[in-house]
This record gives C-alpha cells, sequence and structure tokens, in this order.
C-alpha cells in the first residue's frame, strides 16, 4: 500500500509515502522520476508552492499514476486550458536554440532514420532548416542536409520495397514523398 | 496576548540580515587567512562571481508559470493555494489547514515571527543551472535591477523549514540561530563562500560552481517582498531533456495525454517569452 500524501494536481508533481520512505514522483512516472525527499520538503511544498494535501491510499503505483495523470489533465481544464492542437506541440521547434538543434538531429539520427520514421524525421529536419539559430551556425545546414540524404534513400527503398499503392496513403504520406522528391532535387552535395 | 502585543513582538527580518554584516565580514576575513594561497583565491574567486552573477531564482510548475505571465504578478503562497483548491474542486484553504494542521504548523510560526510574514516570496540563490527544482523545474531567474529597487531581500544559509538548527520543539522557531545565517544582497557571497568553501575548493572545475550553489535540494533561501511581474524576469530556464521530448516525441505520438498537454503549453510559454523579449534558456 503507497500512500498519497500531497500533490500539486495541475503538473502531476507528487509527494508518496512508500513504506518509511518519501518520493517526489514526477512525469513520465519513470524510475529515475521518482526522487527520495524528507518531511520539510514536503511541508514547504504544501505550505508555500501551493501542494495540496491528500492522504490517499493506493493499492500499487499503476493507479496512483492514472489518478495523478487523469487529475492532472482535469485541473488544467478547470483553470481554462483547452486540450492543445497538434500545431502547438509541432510548432515547438521553432524554438530550438543551436545546442537544441545539434541534440535533435542526433535523435532523428540514431533513432527515427534507423528506426523508419521517416515522415517524422522530414517534418523535423524541414522544420529545423528554416529557423534563424540553424542558418548561421556553421554546421547545422550540412548536417541536415546529410540527414535529409538519407531519409530520402530510405524512404524510396521502402516505399519501392513495399509498392504501396497511392490509394492507401494518407495525405501527409503523399506530402511527404513530394517533399522528398522536391528536396533531392534542391539540395547541394554536402561535406559529409 | 493581545494582537497589537504581537505585532510589537515581530522582528524585521531584513534588519536582521543588514545587522548581520559585520560578523558575515569578519568570518569570511579569518576562513579565508586560514586557507593556503591558492585556496583562498578560488574562495575569493567564487564570491567574486556569485557577488557579480548571483540572483534571485524562483521555482515553479508549468501551469504556475503560465499563470504568472498571463496574470501579469507573482502570487504568493496564499494565492496559489486558495486559486488551485478551488480549481480542484476540493474545499477551501481554511479547511483544509484544519484537517492537515501540521503541514502548515511551522510555515505559520516562520510568518508569524515577522513584520510582513505573510508578504514574503521564496526564491534561492543562484549562479546557473535549473535551481531548486523540488518545487517546480521552471526555473525564473529575477533580474539584478531587483536589488536596487524597492524590494526587501535577505538570503538564509540554507532552507528555513528544513533546517534543524533553526527550530526547537513546539515548533519554535530559533530566530538567534537563524540571525547568523543571515545575509544583505551586498552580503550574499560570502553567505555562499562561507557556506560552500569545502566544497568549491575541493572542485577543481569552476563549472561546478551553479550546481554547488543551488540543486534541487540544497540552496541558499532568498526571502523577499515587492511586486514581481513579468517584466523582472531575466530569463526563464527549462529542462533541456523535456524539451528534447516534448519537441520530438510530439511527433511520434509518443507522449502520454498529460505530457502531450505539457508539450502544448511548453510552446505557449515559449511564445509568450519570445513575445515579452523575455530570454529563455534551455539547461
Amino acid at each position: 500500500m503507497i500512500v498519497l500524501a500531497a500533490a500539486k494536481l495541475q503538473e502531476g508533481w507528487a509527494y508518496v509515502r512508500d513504506g518509511e520512505r518519501l518520493i517526489l514522483l514526477r512525469p513520465p512516472y519513470k524510475v529515475y522520476d521518482q526522487t527520495s525527499t524528507d518531511e520539510p520538503t514536503l511541508e514547504a511544498a504544501v505550505s508555500r508552492y501551493g501542494y495540496q494535501p491528500m492522504n490517499r491510499e493506493f493499492e500499487d503505483w499503476e493507479p496512483l499514476v492514472e489518478f495523478l495523470e487523469e487529475q492532472a489533465i482535469k485541473t488544467r481544464r478547470a483553470l481554462g486550458y483547452p486540450p492543445p492542437r497538434m500545431e502547438n506541440i509541432r510548432g515547438l521547434i521553432r524554438f530550438a536554440t543551436k545546442e537544441m538543434a545539434h541534440e535533435i538531429l542526433a535523435r532523428v539520427e540514431k533513432e527515427l532514420i534507423p528506426g523508419h520514421e521517416l515522415i517524422t524525421a522530414s517534418g523535423i529536419l524541414a522544420d529545423l532548416q528554416e529557423l534563424d539559430a540553424v542558418k548561421s551556425d556553421p554546421e547545422l545546414p550540412g548536417r541536415i542536409q546529410f540527414l535529409l540524404k538519407q531519409t530520402m534513400s530510405k524512404s524510396r527503398i521502402s516505399w519501392s520495397r513495399h509498392e504501396v499503392p497511392e490509394k492507401y496513403l494518407l495525405k501527409s504520406q503523399i506530402q511527404t514523398i513530394e517533399f522528398i522528391n522536391q528536396g533531392a532535387s534542391s539540395i547541394q552535395p554536402s561535406n559529409h | 496576548m493581545s494582537e497589537q502585543q504581537q505585532s510589537e513582538l515581530k522582528q524585521d527580518l531584513f534588519d536582521l540580515a543588514r545587522s548581520n554584516t559585520a560578523r558575515l565580514d569578519e568570518e569570511y576575513g579569518r576562513e579565508s587567512a586560514a586557507l593556503a594561497p591558492d585556496d583562498r583565491r578560488i574562495m575569493d574567486r567564487f564570491a567574486a562571481t556569485v557577488r557579480k552573477s548571483g540572483r534571485i531564482a524562483h521555482n515553479m510548475g508549468q501551469l504556475d508559470l503560465l499563470q504568472f505571465l498571463k496574470s501579469g504578478q507573482l502570487k504568493n503562497c496564499y494565492e496559489i493555494a486558495e486559486e488551485q483548491s478551488k480549481a480542484a474542486g476540493g474545499p477551501g484553504k481554511n479547511s483544509i489547514k484544519k484537517k492537515y494542521g501540521t503541514l502548515y504548523h511551522r510555515h505559520e510560526v516562520f510568518h508569524g515571527a515577522f513584520i510582513d510574514g505573510e508578504l514574503f516570496l521564496y526564491g534561492s540563490l543562484n549562479i546557473g543551472g535549473l535551481g531548486a527544482a523540488r518545487f517546480g523545474d521552471h526555473c525564473s531567474i529575477l533580474n539584478e535591477e531587483l536589488f536596487q529597487g524597492a524590494y526587501q531581500i535577505a538570503f538564509l544559509q540554507s532552507d528555513s523549514l528544513k533546517t534543524k538548527h533553526y527550530w526547537a520543539p513546539g515548533p519554535t522557531l530559533q530566530i538567534e540561530a537563524l540571525a547568523r545565517e543571515l545575509a544583505p544582497e551586498t552580503h550574499k557571497n560570502k553567505l555562499a563562500a562561507l557556506k560552500h568553501r569545502e566544497e568549491i575548493i575541493g572542485a577543481s572545475d569552476p563549472r561546478s560552481w551553479p550546481e554547488i550553489l543551488c540543486r534541487e535540494n540544497v540552496n541558499i533561501e532568498a526571502i523577499f517582498v515587492g511586486v514581481v511581474t513579468p517584466g523582472e524576469l531575466e530569463t526563464v530556464r527549462f529542462p533541456a531533456s523535456k524539451y528534447l521530448r516534448y519537441a520530438v516525441d510530439g511527433r511520434r505520438a509518443a507522449l502520454s495525454k498529460l505530457e502531450q498537454d505539457m508539450a502544448g503549453r511548453l510552446e505557449s510559454i515559449l511564445s509568450m517569452l519570445d513575445n515579452m523579449s523575455i530570454k529563455r534558456e534551455f539547461v
């Protein structure tokens, strides 16, 4: 049995008692999102930072996490925040600094392209190459071109292998293929 | 005891901080003189860095930050608690306090001991990084002009609720013990250097200093009174790992519903900061 001692419901952050341990639990609720903490920190969280005392028992971690996620969404709506639109989430890329752009490209290179998530990869690359922070960097434009080429090459193999008729493709997938094909003629050779 | 008598017994926290400068100067001089020349140089350099770059950081959750930017004023703990309790459809502040009194007790004793205690805002002394993220991982850095303005500011060596020697059973606040560890803005650097002298001398790389001064569970508490608007923000720091996760995984449908919501709100916050010409950093 674990006890939810207090929570910042709108954030999904929670102080949880598990036997003798007091734990601060935060989204996305992985093991590394659990930090051991102490009673005075719980006191400060409640009395100074707006955490709500709860004292609610849960059989296990899973129902607790479900409760926290559900309450966070509910509280956010009650505070007047509607569900975000996909374009908001996609728009996050435009705030990338040079350092973040490098990190994003590393994930595209190591995860998305090898995992054949080519539509996502090409969308991210297309958005990144429009950024001033990227254009003014000596390395980033070349790296993006290199990754776009990899994406195109994998896409061609992928499409030709599966020979999926166009009628089975989503509109966004067709747009991506068009984007990739256009990109092929406009992309200059890079140093990679 | 009448309310007037209680009020007369209250102390001025900021006066106590100002009264502690001679003691801090003396202790800093003594400790510094006892060090080897190389170590003394490190301690002086750390103090100079804190003097120049030390700011008040206020950590908060995502929606607290968004509400702050929208409403135009930083709310104190009482206002936040009331607002969130209502939004969650729970009971009001007073009935919560009645049920969970012990969680509020020391905080109320602390506020009650000082003039204008109920107006106190809390932060941490910060020279970089995400700050005391245990209360929220969005770290707002207040600008330097705050120190020259009408604000009352005191720095306390350790967390006021957490530090055992500030408290006796009751709970009773040990004001004399606390007063010895207070500093006004002019002496924040000496307070910090005295607290962390062993760690900074032991650390070979000054890049570790921000983490030594202020991290998830360790901080020099900044207590201040004044109206804080978004205009007083120098920069807002976000966890880079979260930004990356939201920016990339948000496009892969790999986020939970809550994280999708957080990703969308993050975009709103970043847009607002840009519109307000407030700097942002991912760390």
